[in-house]
């Protein structure tokens, strides 16, 4: 198992994790970021993600929204019902680029939604952004 | 008094960094109304002193606003201009699914001769903000919102464009060209 997606690894203060069932795109993220001075984290599921917030993560997260299971909104939904929204970032990472209206009471908690397929450097700076932001 | 009040949700906060990268202090009074949760507030706001020299303050209710200070709406409060100078903060039932509302803050605003008002609309989900930038067309303000093809999420800008007469639609770049011009 890859080191970075071991749920019993120790949970760093702040960080990135990525949320999305696409192997492809958690293969891709964590590339781009590997060498950056910030741990990544990986989950599958809207359930990992939890557990990982359970465990003590802070930092960005990138939030797939279609995924089997919990789907990302219902994911934010649930972080908040645990109250877990502490010294998060949470931006969208999907390819439905328009969000459902009846999603508005959630909208306080997204700070951004970024669009796949995505520009690396874009990405990247915006990452870097918001884990700034965040130390 | 000169009042600039920004609204701002989903996808605005990398606008807002953009936007104020740069700016010097200015002859007038800001006040960001940003989508967030309460304790996102103070990094944000963090983020934004070391963007601008302008004074860069999260109110704890009671401020009298001043030229030169940027303030940061802070989460799960609803903030209130009284008399168009002193910052109150509210509790009360979230508007439009959010608190702080944008609509809140600009519908605060009391029409005055004496004091210039500004108000812009950026990327958000919902339509947050296009009451309040009506109301502040109607009292003499002068209103923009972000293109929305510059936006992330364009819905908020949309609808505050059909609610009004925009004076503007801007892109971040005319934004900030737009803000440093009020010196």
């Amino acid at each position: 198992m890859d080191p970075i997606s071991d749920p019993e690894r120790s949970h760093p203060v702040s960080g990135l994790m990525v949320v999305d069932d696409d192997e492809d795109i958690l293969f891709t993220v964590h590339s781009l970021f590997k060498k950056r001075p910030f741990p990544v984290l990986l989950a599958h599921s809207g359930q990992e993600c939890l557990n990982y917030l359970e465990k003590g993560f802070k930092g960005v997260i990138l939030m797939d929204i279609m995924m089997p299971g919990l789907d990302g909104w219902e994911t934010i939904q649930e972080i908040v019902n645990r109250d877990l929204m502490h010294d998060l970032i949470i931006s969208m990472f999907t390819a439905k680029d328009v969000p459902d209206t009846s999603l508005d009471h959630l909208k306080e908690y997204v700070f951004d939604y970024i669009t796949k397929p995505f520009e690396p450097e874009n990405l990247i700076a915006l990452v870097n952004d918001y884990i700034t932001m965040l130390e | 008094m000169n009042i600039l009040i920004i609204g701002s949700s989903t996808g605005g906060p990398r606008i807002i960094f953009d936007i104020f990268n740069g700016i010097p202090v200015l002859p007038l009074a800001i006040i960001i109304v940003q989508h967030m949760p309460e304790s996102t507030t103070s990094r944000f706001a963090k983020r934004l002193s070391q963007l601008t020299t302008m004074n860069v303050i999260v109110p704890k209710g009671g401020e009298v606003i001043v030229h030169g200070s940027l303030y940061v709406a802070p989460g799960d409060h609803h903030l209130v201009l009284k008399n168009n100078e002193t910052i109150i903060l509210e509790k009360s039932e979230k508007v439009n699914f959010v608190r702080p509302s944008v609509d809140v803050t600009m519908t605060s605003l009391r029409s005055d001769p004496r004091h210039a008002f500004y108000g812009i609309i950026l990327s958000g989900m919902g339509c947050d903000g296009a009451q309040g930038l009506a109301y502040m067309k109607k009292i003499g303000a002068q209103v923009f919102i972000q293109d929305p093809d510059t936006c992330t999420i364009s819905s908020m800008p949309e609808a505050a464009f059909k609610a009004t007469n925009i004076d503007q639609v801007l892109s971040p770049e005319a934004i900030h060209n737009f803000i440093l011009s009020l010196k």
